[in-house]
């Protein structure tokens, strides 16, 4: 559901659910939201992360939208602090989106920001859907990590991590496996993260 | 901005919440196929949605309207809200209450007397420790993901391909 947009922009906030049936008994409702990016928006921005599980930062790669990059990665902290949330806790995946412009942040140096930092690292080119679902699945992979780790999902729910992941992938349109696609994050960083997994 | 009235006539018509929102998002795309907005589809289309969808869904569609309705009922009143500017203003607000608290808050309909009361929970919008939903009886699992970023960085194009491979893996099968 995408809600009233002008010039492109989102006004207040697209939601669009999902529902995935795991093992035939336990059904997962994912539901994707997005925010208004401008500035003004600040409000909304705080009330669409409230209660959120995981969060995908969408940044722009070119070099000239890299102040508003950091802005809104500090935006984020900030909002998150304010819902009594850290950064840090929260399951989060970067996206550097629209790798097909030129002027654009190179490769390596996106491969040694995925190495600096903690958050897997997807590279994206989001108009013809490229490194979409890998940024999708990754950004689930995480949260589901996080979620399983504080809620012992596989005990009470008996729901194997890497089942329910690939399950989504595929009913998502993925030809890939779970695997290659969290291998496809720049440097790997997202292939160790599916819960369950073998170790 | 009339996609929750549309869902919540839908849901006063005795439709599940649930149903009642994949109807009313399958009628935004129409409209913004269409180019158009939602009340200016033609009932025949609207119909085709849901057989519920007649004549009557006309008195929701405006604003105005929408909003004294919901002030009827317990969903979200007007005092809740800092002075809004325009009825726009007020249906698109109610719209993300609307949105937010049918995300966290329960799939319910309860009736005081002859009017039912919309499953809105303002409450859930202020309670930042929600965190995952969990529902053990039914098995269901609910997780919630933001895609944030700093503006036109492609965060709906995500959205929108992603809904497309799945559109695609559908008419495929």
């Amino acid at each position: 559901m995408t809600l009233e947009t002008r010039d492109d922009r989102t006004l207040f906030f697209d939601m669009l659910p999902l529902t995935f049936k795991a093992d035939k008994e336990v059904s997962l409702r994912i539901k994707l939201f997005t925010v208004p990016g401008q500035v003004i928006h600040g409000s909304t921005r705080r009330l669409v992360l409230q209660g959120a599980d995981g969060v995908a930062f969408i940044a722009d790669s070119q070099l000239g939208e890299t102040d508003a990059n950091a802005a809104s990665f500090l935006d984020l902290r900030d909002n998150l602090k304010s819902n009594g949330m850290n950064l840090g806790d929260m399951p989060t995946v970067i996206q550097f989106n629209k790798r097909d412009l030129p002027g654009v942040r190179p490769d390596n140096e996106l491969a040694e920001l995925a190495r600096r930092g903690k958050e897997p690292v997807f590279a994206a080119v989001a108009t013809t859907g490229q490194g979409v679902l890998e940024t999708f699945v990754g950004l689930l992979a995480v949260t589901y990590a996080a979620l399983d780790a504080r809620h012992k999902l596989a005990d009470k729910f008996g729901i194997h991590g890497v089942t329910l992941l690939s399950e989504v992938a595929e009913k998502s349109g993925a030809r890939r496996s779970i695997e290659a696609l969290l291998a496809s994050s720049l440097g790997g960083g997202a292939a160790g993260t599916v819960a369950g997994g073998p170790p | 901005m009339t996609a929750t009235e549309v869902a919540d006539y839908l849901v006063t018509s005795g439709v599940p919440f649930r149903e009642a929102h994949e109807i009313t998002g399958r009628i935004v795309h129409e409209a913004i196929e269409r180019g158009v907005t939602i009340a200016e589809l033609p009932i025949p289309v609207l119909r085709g949605f849901h057989a519920a969808l007649d004549e009557r869904v006309l008195t929701v569609l405006d604003p105005e309207v929408a909003w004294s309705a919901a002030a009827c009922l317990a969903g979200p009143r007007p005092r809740t809200f800092d002075a809004p500017s325009s009825s726009r203003a007020r249906a698109r607000k109610k719209a993300l209450v609307a949105v937010l608290a049918g995300a966290q808050g329960p799939d319910r309909l309860v009736g005081v007397g002859s009017l039912p009361v919309l499953p809105y929970s303002v409450r859930a919008l202020h309670n930042s420790r929600i965190l995952v939903q969990i529902d053990f009886a039914a098995k269901e699992l609910t997780i919630k993901l933001v895609y944030y970023g700093p503006a036109l960085s492609g965060k709906t194009t995500n959205l929108q391909s992603l809904t497309s491979s799945q559109t695609q893996r559908l008419a495929a099968a």
